[in-house]
């Protein structure tokens, strides 16, 4: 068997938080931040294989996008896939946050099977 | 001056010039007074002459008769010259004025437009902002739900009681979801017109691709549903997805309000108001049909004739408040006719191309 891949998963909601790890946690190694502070600190100490990132961050100053830009920048993660997980679900988001720079969208609700096979599709 | 300088002097033409001046400067009223001064001081300088005051040293090169045809030939000149650039002067500044009011009043005018838009857009700003949040605000709990559906089944999948369960929630879920998004869809597309895309459709096309969707929705009910597509020629200026929404509202209600006999869609070419060439496309069924004192109510919004908890049909009450709004956006007519029992025709008519 391969080695797991490794998934940074940044959502402010517990709910999400804890169903994006019940569905992910049998095919994947997770680690979880609760906002873009704690995200931006894990990435730059570690290497991910994709970053699942959800927008509306609550109050922080910095929202997913920007997080996702700076996550970009840093050395460690300049090849990281990072997905776009949210809530914003207009017909034009998914044109939105593609062009923002994400690799993949996902709108919510979520379907475990979608969001399984995009991160499937990542080579190591 | 003019004793001074005497009257065939420098004071003579400035005496002249006086009126002239005064109507350029002051207007025609100050220049007939300084006409009339003139006269006043050439008439005194004349009985003052005749009577000999000044002893000869005013009229040392005419004589008084002569000197008076030129002042009396003056002064005409004077009127002359001096209402004219009077008139001229003070109808130019009367224009100027008019002007100046008319564009202040056109400036106020644009001032109260320019207000008006701007809140506008700043209503229509906060609409749609208001309605991002809204849509956002209420995915992420039905993620909670449907998620943890997921989780559920993923955990207990042996339990098959408990899956059968979880599909119902899904489903509810799935028909919550559906609801609030095309509300929210319909409230955008109302506070920014430009979703609407109008082309030149052949709803031929549209109607063959979307048959198949009622015709499984009547036999899950036991209904027969007969589509009578006449094939015409009519191309229609419309935007195909409300079209297609249109079609599906009142098909759908159709289908929703029959529970025995038949859904039956006829579509034809046909002449309507004007002399102008009309799609119409008419959908009848042997449903429950409409009591008639709910009949002038069906268009407006949220309207239900069923209310209140125990409404035996399901649906936001939107359906037939949007099918007419944009079939008349369109330069379309709907119209119906309905007995209680018997059940309900709509015709819709759009303007052929």
């Amino acid at each position: 068997m391969t080695e797991k891949k490794k998934i940074l998963i940044v959502e402010d909601d517990d709910i999400n938080m804890f169903i994006l790890e019940s569905l992910l946690k049998k095919e994947f190694v997770l680690t979880k931040a609760k906002n873009a502070g704690e995200a931006l600190k894990l990435a730059e100490e570690n290497k991910f294989d994709a970053v699942l990132m959800d927008i509306n961050l609550g109050n922080e100053s910095i929202d997913g996008i920007e997080a996702m830009k700076r996550i970009r920048d840093m050395e460690k993660n300049v090849d990281t896939q990072i997905f776009a997980v949210t809530s914003y679900a207009l017909p034009e988001d998914r044109k939105r946050f593609l062009d923002e720079g994400f690799d993949a969208y996902f709108p919510k609700p979520l379907l475990k099977e979608d969001l399984i096979r995009e991160l499937n599709k990542i080579s190591f | 001056m003019l004793i001074i300088l005497g009257p065939n002097g420098a004071g003579l033409i400035w005496l002249f010039a006086f009126p002239t001046l005064t109507s350029i400067m002051a207007g025609i009223r100050p220049a007939f007074i300084a006409i009339g001064i003139n006269l006043l001081t050439v008439t005194a300088l004349g009985i003052l002459n005749h009577l000999n005051i000044f002893h000869g040293t005013l009229m040392n090169s005419y004589h008084t008769e002569s000197w008076a045809v030129i002042s009396v030939n003056f002064i005409c000149l004077n009127m002359l010259t001096s209402i004219p650039i009077a008139m001229l002067v003070g109808g130019l500044e009367r224009s100027l004025k008019e002007e100046e009011k008319i564009e202040a009043l056109l400036r106020e005018e644009q001032k109260k437009l320019h207000e008006a838009k701007e809140k506008a857009e700043e209503m229509n700003r906060l609409k749609t902002n208001f309605l991002a949040n809204m849509s956002h605000e209420f995915r992420t709990p039905v993620n909670g739900i449907l998620g943890l559906v997921q989780v559920i089944n993923q955990e207990y999948k042996e339990d098959s009681n408990l899956i059968e369960h979880t599909k119902l929630i899904t489903r509810s879920a799935n028909r919550l979801l559906n609801t609030i998004t095309g509300i929210i869809e319909i409230s955008r597309k109302e506070s920014e017109g430009k979703y609407i895309k109008l082309s030149e459709v052949h709803p031929n096309k549209i109607i063959e691709e979307i048959t198949p969707l009622f015709q499984v929705m009547a036999e899950n009910k036991g209904l027969k549903f007969i589509i009578n597509n006449n094939s015409v020629e009519c191309i229609i200026k419309v935007d195909e997805n409300i079209f297609i929404q249109i079609l599906n509202n009142i098909i759908g209600n159709a289908i929703k309000f029959t529970d025995n006999g038949e859904v039956v869609v006829e579509i034809i070419q046909t002449i309507k108001q004007n002399d102008k060439q009309y799609l119409s496309i008419t959908i009848k069924d042997t449903g429950i049909g409409i009591a008639e004192d709910f009949q002038e109510k069906i268009f407006n919004p949220f309207e239900q004739e069923s209310q209140g908890y125990a409404r035996q049909f399901e649906g936001s009450g939107l359906g037939l408040s949007i099918a007419k709004k944009y079939t008349e956006l369109f330069g379309g007519i709907i119209s119906f006719s309905s007995k209680k029992g018997k059940g309900t025709i709509f015709e819709l008519a759009f303007p052929c191309v």
